[in-house]
């Protein structure tokens, strides 16, 4: 550690957005950088809201600090490989100029008064923008309903005390086509040295649909060259109900619901079949524009079986984005529940 | 109806009285925060401009942590 300059920083007020892109879910996140801001690379990834460490270690952080000190050590002729890290895909330079939270914060934190208040949050920036697209009256593209995609989207798991190993491929997935195996070795996608899962991320997050992610890997000491064709709608088997910024996706799709999968065992009593629709109503929000569905007539406990006429919505993730695609703010949806044994119909305001 | 109403505005004394603390405790939280790092003087404190001038006269690369 004492080979890099250190730096803290503890807000997103007024960040450069051209350069600091990185998953405003975290619980942190970590730039390795130049003094010129070229990026070598990222760490830092979640994908469960109660366990934050499931996906990182510090033989990981280690690894990933040993692979940027060599990369800085033969800097600048290898800089072009690192000139992909960096990418103008933010809608604008500074989170305050997104229409949502325009006014709201000053450049700092005030540490006068309203300490806490005057800090804007990482996750803002991502609800400024799932906003930006709503108020717009537009589809939310799917780069932004799923934002920095996990390699299981493709189904690649790779080991956190690792820099970028693959860990298992899944069956029949994306990945498993391209031929990657246990044990590979990511050293570059496109050029991209690779540091971290964050790296990966930052490359799927990029990416879009017909894309080919060219992989460079390690087997058995020798070096592969993979290729991952991007597929139309590869994100959307990603999960985002994990992701604090999904709580505002409650109140935009679902009226303040929080809905959770039907446990198979009350499935089968209720008589239902796997392939169809049963979210269950785990919470339902109390206050303000959160407490739409409640005033609409939804309770704890009851059971959505048809949302908009669809019965094919298996999770929280599914609904958001079909709402965030296809339903706009004002849209009256009709819901179909299951209250014990009553079948209730409920028209829900989307926003 | 007195009654009522005047139970009611207790709850939200409470209510406000209790987010204010709240407030409060992360407030200090954070300046607690920053006068530790700072004082440890390892890693420069919310001033990215400070670091990167370093990292220009140092010649070492950058560690930047948003946390």
């Amino acid at each position: 550690m004492d080979q890099f300059v250190c730096v803290r920083i503890v807000q997103a007020n007024a960040l450069d957005l051209s350069l600091f892109q990185f998953d405003y879910d975290l619980t942190f996140a970590a730039f390795f950088m130049n003094a010129d801001k070229t990026i070598y690379g990222r760490f830092g990834t979640r994908s469960d809201i109660k366990d934050a460490t499931r996906d990182i270690s510090i033989e990981g952080f280690r690894k990933a600090l040993v692979a940027a000190l060599d990369w800085h050590k033969e800097y600048p002729s290898n800089k072009k490989l690192f000139s992909d890290k960096r990418k103008p895909e933010s809608e604008h330079k500074t989170p305050d100029a997104y229409p949502s939270l325009r006014g709201k914060f000053k450049a700092t934190i005030n540490y006068k008064k309203d300490v806490a208040r005057s800090c804007m949050h990482c996750h803002q920036i991502h609800n400024a923008r799932q906003k930006l697209y709503r108020s717009q009256r537009k589809p939310v593209p799917d780069h932004v309903i799923y934002p920095w995609p996990l390699p299981t989207v493709v189904g690649l798991s790779l080991d956190p005390r690792e820099m970028a190993k693959v860990r298992r491929v899944t069956e029949e997935s994306l990945a498993q086509r391209a031929g990657f195996r246990t044990g590979d070795e990511i050293q570059s996608i496109n050029g991209q040295p690779i540091l971290s899962i964050a790296d990966v991320q930052w490359v799927l997050h990029t990416a879009r649909d017909g894309n080919q992610l060219k992989a460079e890997v390690v087997r058995n000491g020798k070096k592969r060259a993979l290729a991952i064709s991007l597929e139309r709608g590869w994100r959307s088997n990603e999960d985002i109900s994990w992701r604090s910024t999904s709580w505002d996706l409650r109140r935009m799709a679902a009226g303040g619901l929080h809905l959770v999968s039907l446990p198979e065992p009350k499935r089968r009593k209720a008589k239902l079949s796997d392939d169809k629709m049963a979210l269950l109503v785990d919470h339902v929000g109390q206050y303000g524009e959160h407490a739409v569905a409640k005033r609409a007539g939804f309770r704890n406990d009851d059971v959505i079986v048809s949302f908009d006429g669809q019965t094919d919505l298996m999770s929280e993730t599914k609904l958001f984005a079909y709402v965030l695609k296809k339903r706009m703010p004002g849209a009256m949806v009709p819901v179909t529940v299951l209250r014990g044994n009553r079948r209730l119909n409920f028209k829900l305001r989307m926003q | 109806m007195q009654f009522r109403l005047s139970a009611i505005l207790t709850i939200l004394l409470v209510l406000v009285t209790a987010t204010a603390q709240a407030q409060n405790k992360r407030d200090e939280q954070v300046k607690e925060d920053r006068k530790s790092v700072s004082k440890q003087g390892d890693w420069i404190y919310n001033d990215l401009a400070a670091g990167i001038a370093k990292a220009k006269q140092t010649g070492r690369p950058l560690l930047i942590v948003f946390r």
